[in-house]
């Protein structure tokens, strides 16, 4: 036998040996030059292991009872001896009281919604410095608004609105003028326009 | 066409029927035209079916097939308390001899004053979380007169019901067929308190109105729930809510599907879903509240404070009543969104 490099010629060689040497068998072990491309078999992940919301308990009796909530909202509803709110069950000794600490949460979590929000500055504003907000704030509402109060005590405008509100005359005519302002942009509004915001207002009512 | 046979049947329920086999002579004389009569009044055959008396058979049914019928045995009690306030004037006008009908007036805002004291104390033991005017509106919702209407003709007191529209003057505010078969409820429960005890009307309120399936979650709506959340949270002294993304798919489709929840820490307090981050984190807030106000105690634990009347108060007792036992109190709301009234 003449020693090939070419493997067409060896598995050729290996086909006429074997026919030669017994009666051609229909189950033959033959390969293929090429093979036909398929998809391998489906394996499925064994949806009792794989889910991450099942839970397993072993009974005394040898069955595993498995628990598989169905993906859908839960129900609000519940009663006071298993309440569904955590507010109602007692806080978890790990967690220590508070309200202003925001420790990281120590089971994982989902990612946050919003980005944390960031302050100013640590800094403690005085009584005096809320006494002068409202002083600026009571005589020129106008000039010293929340956002410039805010930047000028170096705090959020949010505390500056808290601390320091303006009384409800004043508060009331701020708002009237804006809304009066509000009002005539709005009036420039074309029809698809004016059209889309009601919609959207009209969502919301469905919210 | 629909529409006329529809108008139609309702004005033939609010017109008074009455079966002829229990009138003497049907048609009535005044009903035949006699040319040789002197008085030539007009005959209407609403207010002559209206002035007709049930039959006995038909209040005595009645009172039976309510589970009255060996509390309240004298027909005539049933008849008073199925007569509005605005028929004994009415009949007065038509039967002058006769005297004067007593309506269910008394028995009505006695029954109402009852029917209320149930109510209340039994939305206030199952869910003892719920806001006041939630509360409030719960109660409505439980025996209020909508309520007492739809009792009373589920019970079959709608032919029985006597009354008479009043002409609308610019001064009273119109009665309508609703408004009279409400009382009707409202004077049997009376009527159970008179001849038994606290107790039995008591049996009678919650067997026809406090059985009632009543849906809450829509009477609990909120202008800024995160805002309401995150003072009720502070209230109970936990950390304050985080809105977390639980689930996402078709951000940038035309139809996007959010799931997010409210988070105090590790613990999850609620959540919603929304074809917006915005709208799913509203109805995840709105849900947090839902489960902490919708928190109902079992009913074989329910303890009502009308169990604490006993007999050396002057109520009668009747059966054997369970001690009480003084339910959980709710942490009190917050009522935010006013200048200076929350914290």
């Amino acid at each position: 036998m003449a020693s090939t490099t070419c493997p067409l010629s060896s598995s050729l060689r290996r086909w006429v040996g074997s026919s030669s040497s017994s009666i051609p068998k229909a189950h033959s072990s033959r390969t293929y030059a090429t093979r036909r491309p398929e998809k391998p078999p489906a394996r499925f992940p064994d949806p009792l292991t794989s889910t991450p919301d099942i839970s397993a308990v072993k009974l005394p009796d040898g069955v595993t009872f498995f628990r598989r909530p169905p993906p859908s909202a839960p129900t609000p509803l519940s009663t006071t001896l298993d309440p569904s709110s955590p507010l109602l069950r007692p806080l978890s000794t790990s967690t220590s009281a508070a309200t202003s600490n925001e420790t990281e949460p120590t089971t994982t979590v989902p990612p946050r919604l919003h980005t944390p929000r960031v302050f100013p500055s640590n800094q403690v504003l005085s009584d005096a410095d809320f006494e002068k907000m409202r002083q600026l704030r009571a005589e020129q509402p106008e000039k010293y608004t929340r956002g410039r109060l805010a930047k000028m005590f170096n705090c959020a405008p949010f505390l500056v609105g808290q601390m320091a509100p303006l009384e409800s005359l004043p508060h009331k005519d701020a708002l009237e003028k804006r809304e009066k302002l509000h009002e005539e942009v709005r009036s420039q509004w074309g029809e698809r326009k004016q059209l889309i915001r009601a919609i959207r207002k009209k969502r919301r009512e469905f919210w | 066409m629909v529409q006329a046979v529809k108008s139609l049947a309702s004005k033939a329920a609010q017109i008074a029927s009455t079966s002829a086999s229990s009138l003497r002579q049907f048609p009535p004389k005044e009903s035949l035209f006699n040319a040789s009569s002197s008085s030539h009044t007009f005959f209407s055959p609403e207010t002559w079916a209206n002035l007709q008396k049930p039959p006995e058979s038909s209040l005595t049914t009645f009172s039976h097939r309510i589970g009255l019928g060996n509390i309240v045995k004298n027909p005539d009690e049933i008849r008073q308390a199925c007569t509005h306030p605005s028929y004994p004037p009415f009949y007065a006008t038509h039967n002058a001899g006769e005297p004067t009908l007593s309506s269910n007036a008394n028995l009505s805002t006695l029954g109402n004053s009852l029917l209320g004291l149930f109510a209340t104390e039994y939305v206030r033991a199952t869910y003892p979380h719920l806001p006041t005017r939630v509360l409030k509106a719960a109660t409505s919702a439980y025996v209020g007169p909508r309520t007492c209407a739809t009792v009373a003709r589920e019970m079959g007191a709608g032919p029985l019901l006597r009354w008479n529209r009043p002409p609308p003057t610019s001064l009273t505010e119109p009665i309508t067929i609703n408004d009279a078969l409400a009382t009707i409820p409202r004077a049997l429960t009376a009527l159970v308190y008179q001849h038994r005890s606290l107790f039995t009307a008591r049996k009678f309120a919650h067997s026809f109105f406090l059985s009632r399936e009543v849906d809450l979650r829509p009477l609990l709506k909120f202008r800024d729930p995160k805002m309401a959340l995150s003072l009720t949270v502070s209230k109970f002294q936990r950390e304050r809510p985080i809105s977390r993304l639980l689930k996402e798919t078709g951000r940038l489709s035309n139809s996007p599907i959010f799931v997010v929840g409210i988070y105090s820490g590790s613990d999850k307090l609620g959540e919603g879903f929304g074809s917006s981050l915005k709208m799913a984190e509203y109805r995840a807030a709105e849900d947090s509240l839902h489960r902490l106000y919708l928190t109902r105690t079992p009913s074989d634990m329910l303890c009502l404070p009308s169990d604490a009347f006993s007999e050396s108060d002057g109520f009668d007792s009747g059966e054997a009543v369970t001690p009480y036992v003084p339910g959980e109190l709710g942490e009190v709301e917050v009522i935010y969104a006013s200048k200076d009234r929350h914290t």
